[in-house]
């Protein structure tokens, strides 16, 4: 490609600039992506309202409804990120440079009011992604159930990164705010190297002491 | 929009704006076809000012070249349109966040000083103070 060819075609940037990536119809009454796709803004009380009817409904299963509906939403949020940065990027998300894949992930969390989300491959020595997730919608700070929470993350992170890498990678949450952390944190991996992790977190290890054991 | 026209808007929701928010209405929009005719000047000329710094970079390696340039089109015309609209955060949050996230090379800093010198040219002395800021945000962006 020379020059002239550069400055004669748009020049993508950031995909998910604020201003840009969410419109609103008044007239309408819509919200929508650039694309046209729809957004809906969903206030927290509806988010604290399914999950306590859910539990009032079918009580112990919650959790793992909760999760799947994170997977279905995984499968879904997957196939549009391809499908949207592959034609805003003009090719294919597999062309897409890690760096640049992050930056569009972390901005997409950040524009749709999921929170911040933080990606650390420090554990990648232990075959583990540690992914930290600050003012996460789905889970109340300090109501103290015991167990992390955030099941509809565990299952959007575990079908995310199975799709991005293409092997049946599991998530276990480690830290959660409802516990009282100041974040969600996870760790991502194949199921053997995630089993410890698994057992030490069923045991109530802290987050800390999980990823000190992890480093050592 | 801006901060300052952001902030006038709000008063103006709640009383009819003074004399000198007023005035400060007009310089905002005296400001504006001012910064559109430089806008105007860096769109018709974006060849120019690019051409010669690609000749000067010519012996390095083509990709990482066109992978610098590339960046610094996107700078360039983010920061034009910041200027137009004198707002640095829109710069911030349309371009400057993507910048900051770009693989570092040593050709941002290379092509960054010669196509300042390449704007200084052709915007002239007049022109360049109005594109300086927004290009100085664009080079702490990628001169990183």
């Amino acid at each position: 490609m020379n020059l002239d060819t550069l400055l004669n075609q748009p020049v993508p940037t950031d995909y998910f600039a604020p201003g840009v990536y969410v419109q609103g119809d008044l007239e309408l009454g819509t919200l929508s992506n650039r694309r046209g796709n729809r957004l809906v803004a969903i206030p927290e009380h509806l988010v604290r309202g399914i999950e306590a009817g859910l539990v009032q409904e079918i009580g112990k299963a919650t959790p793992l409804v909760l999760q799947r509906c994170g997977r279905h939403w995984g499968q879904h949020l997957f196939a549009r990120l391809a499908e949207e940065l592959a034609e805003y990027y003009g090719k294919p998300l597999a062309d897409l440079t890690m760096q640049e894949f992050i930056y569009c992930l972390t901005r997409c969390w950040q524009v749709h009011g999921w929170g911040q989300l933080h990606l650390d491959w420090s554990y990648s020595a232990q075959g583990l992604i540690l992914v930290s997730i600050y003012n996460s919608p789905w889970v109340r700070p300090h109501i103290g159930t015991g167990q992390p929470s955030a099941h509809v993350e565990v299952g959007l992170l575990e079908v995310l990164f199975r799709q991005l890498t293409g092997r049946e990678v599991q998530c276990v949450q480690i830290a959660c705010v409802s516990l009282g952390h100041g974040m969600n944190q996870f760790l991502i991996g194949l199921p053997e190297r995630l089993q410890p992790v698994v057992d030490w977190v069923q045991s109530g290890m802290d987050a800390a002491t999980i990823l000190q054991r992890l480093a050592t | 929009m801006n901060g300052t026209v952001r902030q006038l808007l709000n008063t103006a929701e709640q009383r009819y704006l003074e004399a000198a928010e007023q005035q400060q209405l007009w310089q905002q929009f005296h400001g504006l076809t001012n910064r559109l005719t430089v806008y105007e000047h860096i769109r018709t000329q974006e060849a120019q000012i690019f051409r010669p710094v690609t000749r000067q970079v010519a012996s390095a390696d083509e990709g990482a070249v066109l992978a610098a340039l590339r960046d610094w089109v996107g700078a360039l015309r983010g920061a034009a349109l910041a200027m137009v609209l004198d707002d640095p955060e829109f710069f911030d949050q349309r371009v400057g966040q993507w910048l900051r996230s770009r693989p570092s090379s040593p050709l941002h800093g290379t092509l960054g000083q010669l196509l300042q010198a390449q704007l200084q040219t052709v915007l002239g002395a007049q022109e360049w103070p109005l594109l300086a800021p927004y290009w100085d945000q664009a080079q702490r962006c990628l001169c990183r």
